[in-house]
């Protein structure tokens, strides 16, 4: 029990310190990252229908350029819920994640197949 | 621990993470709160790990071609991409910041950061998911299938008096 509590704080440390690193580099670092610090990248890949909008409040005065991906955001509130949307974004995720499993398979059945028939040669 | 355990808590991650990634689905409310419980249960996963990260951790520097290396760095890779993902969907919340009372003026960086490492989570999850792919299915193959297919496989009838009787 005490073992396990252990490990919980020590995997909480590695993270918090790793976020503080994050964050320091983004905060100091993020235009020489090439990171579009003007305002984020409009609505996003989702562009979330209906978003509160907290950044159109922090927004500095000369960011108006950047704002029609938010535009989408300000109607509604709170985040509306698309079944349809969301369910087939999952889908597309669960296809991506079998691709890769996929790729890798036949990646590994392919050095298999080269490193037998090395080793068949050698004998 | 046991490998049923282990497959549990790998499914909930799964499942998780599969809706976490769709905010579309839930709503940005639960899309925040069901991103922070699963951090909680990634903490579950990796403390069911423990040895191997401090076994493949000391390992690492001496055995070079070696696949559990692979695996340390897709490993550690992805837990980077979950630190990202959770702190800069905690720098953008307007859910549990708005709760909390809580207004930041982080850089509006953030939330470009949040969809790249949400994406690079996704394709770090895929490749974590294949690395492990022989595992993941004779696991399912010995807790799922081969009972669901038990069930299904016909049995003698023991209070069938008769065929007792010519068994014998
Ligand atoms: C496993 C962890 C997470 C994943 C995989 C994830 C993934 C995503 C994705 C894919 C989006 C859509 C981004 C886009 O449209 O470009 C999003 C949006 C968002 N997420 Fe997360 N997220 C996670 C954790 C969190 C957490 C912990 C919070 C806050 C506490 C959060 C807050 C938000 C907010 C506020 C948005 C809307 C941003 C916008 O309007 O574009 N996320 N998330
Ligand atoms: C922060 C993210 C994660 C980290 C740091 C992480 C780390 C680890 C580690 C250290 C291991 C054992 C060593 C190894 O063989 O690689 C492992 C095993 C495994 N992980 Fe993850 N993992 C994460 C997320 C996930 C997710 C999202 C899934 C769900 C698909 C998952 C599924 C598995 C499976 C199936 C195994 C092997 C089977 C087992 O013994 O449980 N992991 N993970």
């Amino acid at each position: 029990m005490l073992k396990a509590t252990f490990r919980y704080l020590v995997i909480l440390l590695v993270a918090c310190l790793a976020a503080l690193a994050l964050y320091w580099v983004v905060e100091n670092r993020a235009s020489s990252l090439g990171l579009n610090t003007a305002l984020g990248r409009g609505g996003g890949r989702h562009a979330m229908a209906g978003a509160e909008g907290g950044f159109l409040e922090q927004r500095p005065a000369n960011a108006e350029a950047s704002l029609e991906g938010f535009s989408r955001m300000e109607h509604g509130r709170g985040g509306e819920v698309n079944l349809l949307g969301g369910l087939s974004g999952v889908l597309k995720n669960v296809t991506v994640i079998a691709a890769i499993t996929l790729i890798v398979f036949a990646i590994r059945q392919a050095g298999n197949l080269i490193f037998q028939r090395r080793r068949v040669k050698a004998v | 621990m046991s490998a049923k355990t282990n497959l549990f808590v790998d499914s909930v991650i799964l499942v998780g993470f599969l809706v976490a990634f769709e905010p579309l689905l839930t709503g940005i409310a639960i899309h925040e709160w069901l991103s922070l419980a699963l951090a909680a249960t990634l903490m579950v996963h990796l403390v069911l790990h423990w040895e191997w990260v401090l076994n493949v951790a000391a390992r690492f520097l001496r055995k070079w071609f070696h696949e559990s290396r692979l695996n340390f760095i897709v490993d550690t890779a992805l837990f980077i991409a979950f630190v990202l993902v959770m702190l800069s969907g905690i720098l953008i919340s307007r859910s549990i910041l708005g709760l909390l009372g809580i207004q930041l003026a982080a850089s509006p960086a953030w939330r470009t950061l949040h969809s790249l490492s949400a994406d690079a989570s996704l394709y770090l999850t895929g490749l974590h998911f294949a690395l492990h792919w022989k595992w993941i299915a004779s696991t399912i193959n010995r807790f799922v299938v081969a009972p669901l297919g038990r069930l299904f496989q016909p049995r003698p009838l023991l209070s069938d008096p008769l065929a007792a009787v010519e068994e014998k």
